[in-house]
């Protein structure tokens, strides 16, 4: 039982991390890059 | 919520005041350009929270740069509530001129006199009161750096924000008041807000006020006809701008006393600049510099106190029994010491992977094995997630040390010095020496590099320079760089680990020379511009503002490891365990994985490289490795983790005696080495592949708002490929057969005599 949560824990993280991602850049706002330098970062416009 | 907005030249401490009042961590660097777009952050200390904008440096308000564009809309079309206008009071004539521009517009203004510690120091004095009663606005000392008058500067600004107040010049010429009066007038008559601003710059033929009011400009031009001025003609920006001057000059310069008023005195930062911007010792100054911060890094054997003194090892002091260590005292002795003393970023390396994150993550896993989890449960957790982030994780102190060190010299100025250096030399490529300094900001992450040069003034060279800047080996390829390099050090036994790291990095700018000088002289040819650009005054770098951007590094470097790079080593353990049928693979299986396919179908093409079909059975992970590095780089050494916790477990090697861990990376390359027979060069190869080829998706993405063509972006993705595939070839042949040394010169000499060719035939064309 406990090895199907942490299969789908994974799952959903990966998933969760992807998307969030995805939502940020298309939102503009950087997320991978060093973000106390990117505050200047017109992907953050 | 009220706007105050920070203006003021480059370099006068803009960011530092934004950090300092927002709690911000934006970059500053000892050099004019490094902020070139707004930022925003929020001041709390008062009744009412207040918005700050830190706006990009500016020399006047007239539309010269980009940046000079920016600030100026900001203030004329964003209505801050207040200016405030820093001011480096070490240098405050010049400064003064755009504040008498500032004062033209209708807003309330506060001057802050920041690097008032730096005037004292030097033992002159400003009289504020007095400067504060010429200019009709009030004026505050302070010091960024020091957090010294911050609060008051905010309490008066916050005060003069609900009065409002007209704009003023400082132009006294009679005949040129009179035509900015009329223009004035003709402008209010069309209710356009700041008039005396907009008619100023009218008259000074300002471009963007002439497509702005083209029916007023007609009215300008009729009376300028009859008014001609002896000295500058017709040119009236030249006229104004003198007004200005002469206006500063004999009205404002009297309230600063200088204890020396000799213009040319000699100061501490003259004299330091004698030794380091030496026409000769410059470079080779730079260079020992540059070497002694890999050593202070990297090195096993600092300052060579080992080869020195012949020191002896711990086995040989009899502290260790079968290979282990004879207690805890000895184990923490090892993080420092072992035959040779190691350096400071060594040990505290050592310290983190062997005490911190060795303890913590060894633990976990040793729970996870002792549970009655099914198999694959605790490889997933086990080698998928812990082992790929510790191996990530275990880079950080290395990381850190490097960075410290690089951000002492760039908030130091030593950085803009090299700048000025690199200028004679980097002009032969066609490249200013402006150009250093975003390629410089690439070692620490290609990103706000790229962003940065926007502040070059020529299309083609800002291209040139974005296409380069990732071989400038940022802080996240630096766990490829040490992992394999350590690897190389440990399990081949040759070389110091700070000599390769510092000739990869060598090897870096040298790639990147070459390209600009190609491309230069081919698609992106042109003028290179001038190179202008204000010295900064040496200053000692702030205890608190230096641990502040180390923390935000280090914060964001274990925040990515724990999302993008736990997210992709999930996937890539399961890639790793499942087949095309999705029938889950036990470890000796593993090669007929999802991903094992995947790798071996571009092996093929990796091998004049050294590291593809050559590898057999397991060498597609170091195609895996490439293809994740595109998320981020940090990726390539995680992915070897996996894979190599994974084939530690298999039976048939032996790695018992090199004590290796997956979760350091440098034991997961030893494992693969062992696995794959891969060659010493061939691994060069790969870490120059890997530093060369197209940047993570963040920077390509970065890259591509910059560029803005979409035909120029796709061009700098096929460049990145090809220089990367050459060089790692380069690095791999010469590696393995020294000879290849004389073909790839006959090469390189070619394409010279070609290039050389190639443009006189373009000159004769043209002519």
């Amino acid at each position: 039982m406990i090895e199907i949560f942490i299969g789908i824990g994974c799952f959903a993280f990966v998933v969760i991390v992807t998307v969030i991602s995805i939502i940020k850049r298309k939102k503009g706002k950087c997320c991978n890059g060093d973000c106390s330098n990117c505050s200047s970062c017109n992907l953050k416009k | 919520m009220k706007k105050f907005c920070l203006a003021g030249n480059p370099n006068c401490g803009k960011t530092t005041l934004f950090n300092g009042l927002t709690g911000s961590t934006a970059h500053v660097g000892n050099w004019p350009g490094v902020t070139v777009d707004k930022k925003e952050g929020f001041y709390k200390k008062l009744d009412e929270q207040i918005e700050i904008v830190d706006l990009p440096g500016i020399y006047s308000l007239s539309p010269y740069t980009p940046e000079e564009v920016i600030a100026r809309n900001y203030i004329l079309d964003e209505k801050p509530d207040c200016v405030i206008n820093i001011i480096d009071a070490t240098n405050i004539e010049r400064n003064l001129y755009l504040t008498t521009q500032i004062l033209e517009i209708d807003v309330p203004v506060i001057i802050a006199l920041n690097f008032i510690d730096s005037v004292e120091k030097q033992g002159d004095k400003i009289y504020e009161k007095e400067l504060e009663k010429k200019l009709g606005v009030p004026v505050v000392k302070i010091s960024a750096l020091k957090d010294v008058g911050l609060d008051e500067l905010m309490q008066r600004a916050y005060e003069i924000s609900k009065v409002k107040r007209v704009g003023k010049t400082v132009i006294s010429d009679e005949e040129i008041k009179h035509l900015i009066g009329d223009v004035k007038i003709a402008l209010e008559g069309q209710g356009v807000e700041n008039p005396l601003f907009h008619a100023i710059k009218l008259v000074e033929n300002d471009e963007i006020e002439v497509k702005m009011h083209p029916h007023t400009l007609k009215m300008v031009e009729g009376f300028k006809k009859v008014f001609k001025d002896d000295i500058f003609g017709t040119e009236y920006d030249a006229l104004i701008a003198d007004a200005r001057y002469k206006y500063v000059t004999k009205n404002l310069i009297s309230t600063v006393v200088y204890k020396n008023p000799d213009k040319f005195r000699s100061t501490s930062s003259t004299k330091v600049d004698r030794l380091l911007t030496h026409r000769i010792w410059g470079i080779p100054i730079f260079l020992v510099v540059l070497f002694s911060i890999f050593h202070i890094t990297f090195s096993e054997n600092f300052l060579f106190l080992g080869s020195i003194f012949n020191l002896p090892t711990l086995e040989d002091l009899g502290l260790l029994t079968n290979g282990e260590y004879n207690n805890f005292g000895v184990k923490l002795l090892s993080c420092f010491y072992n035959g040779a003393v190691f350096s400071p970023g060594c040990a505290l390396n050592n310290l983190w992977n062997e005490i911190i994150v060795g303890e913590i993550f060894g633990f976990i896993q040793g729970l996870i094995e002792g549970s009655n989890l099914k198999s694959w449960a605790v490889g997933l957790i086990n080698n998928g997630i812990l082992d790929g982030v510790s191996s990530v994780l275990s880079f950080l102190p290395w990381i850190l040390v490097l960075f410290l060190q690089f951000s002492i010299l760039e908030d130091s100025g030593y950085m803009a010095r090299i700048a000025f250096i690199l200028d004679k030399m980097f002009r032969k490529f066609g490249l200013s020496g402006r150009a250093f300094l975003p390629m410089i900001m690439g070692f620490g992450c290609s990103i706000p590099a790229i962003i940065n040069t926007r502040t070059l003034a020529d299309e083609k060279e800002n291209t040139a320079t974005i296409r380069v800047i990732p071989f400038f080996s940022c802080g996240a390829k630096l766990p490829i760089l040490t992992a394999i390099t350590g690897a190389i050090v440990t399990h081949f036994g040759v070389g110091n680990a700070d000599v390769i790291t510092f000739s990869m990095y060598l090897l870096g700018v040298l790639t990147a020379i070459a390209s600009v000088l190609l491309m230069r002289s081919t698609s992106l040819k042109g003028e290179t511009p001038p190179f202008i650009m204000e010295l900064p005054t040496y200053r000692l770098p702030q205890f608190k503002s230096t641990m502040l951007h180390l923390w935000d590094k280090a914060k964001h470097f274990i925040s990515k490891a724990f999302t993008i790079i736990l997210a992709s080593s999930i996937v890539v353990w399961t890639l790793s365990h499942f087949n095309f049928s999705f029938k889950f693979l036990n470890e000796e299986q593993i090669n007929d994985s999802i991903l094992a396919n995947f790798g071996r179908l571009f092996q093929p093409l990796f091998t004049p490289l050294g590291f593809g079909s050559q590898l057999g059975d397991f060498g597609w992970v170091f195609i895996v490795g490439i293809v994740t590095g595109l998320i981020a780089k940090e990726n390539v050494i995680a992915t070897f983790s996996t894979v190599g916790a994974c084939l530690i477990g298999l039976g048939g090697f032996e790695f018992g005696a090199l004590d290796i861990f997956a979760e350091d990376g440098i034991g997961a390359v030893s494992a693969m080495i062992m696995v794959t027979n891969v060659t010493i060069p061939a691994l060069l190869a790969y870490i120059v592949f890997n530093m060369t080829t197209i940047p993570c998706v963040a920077a390509v993405a970065t890259a591509k708002a910059e560029l803005g063509d979409k035909k120029v972006f796709s061009n700098t993705i096929i460049f990145w490929i090809i220089v990367s595939y050459i060089v790692s070839t380069m690095v791999y042949t010469i590696g393995t057969w020294w000879w290849t040394l004389f073909i790839w010169l006959a090469v390189i000499i070619l394409v010279v005599l070609l290039l050389i060719f190639y443009n006189k035939k373009v000159i004769i064309l043209k002519g």
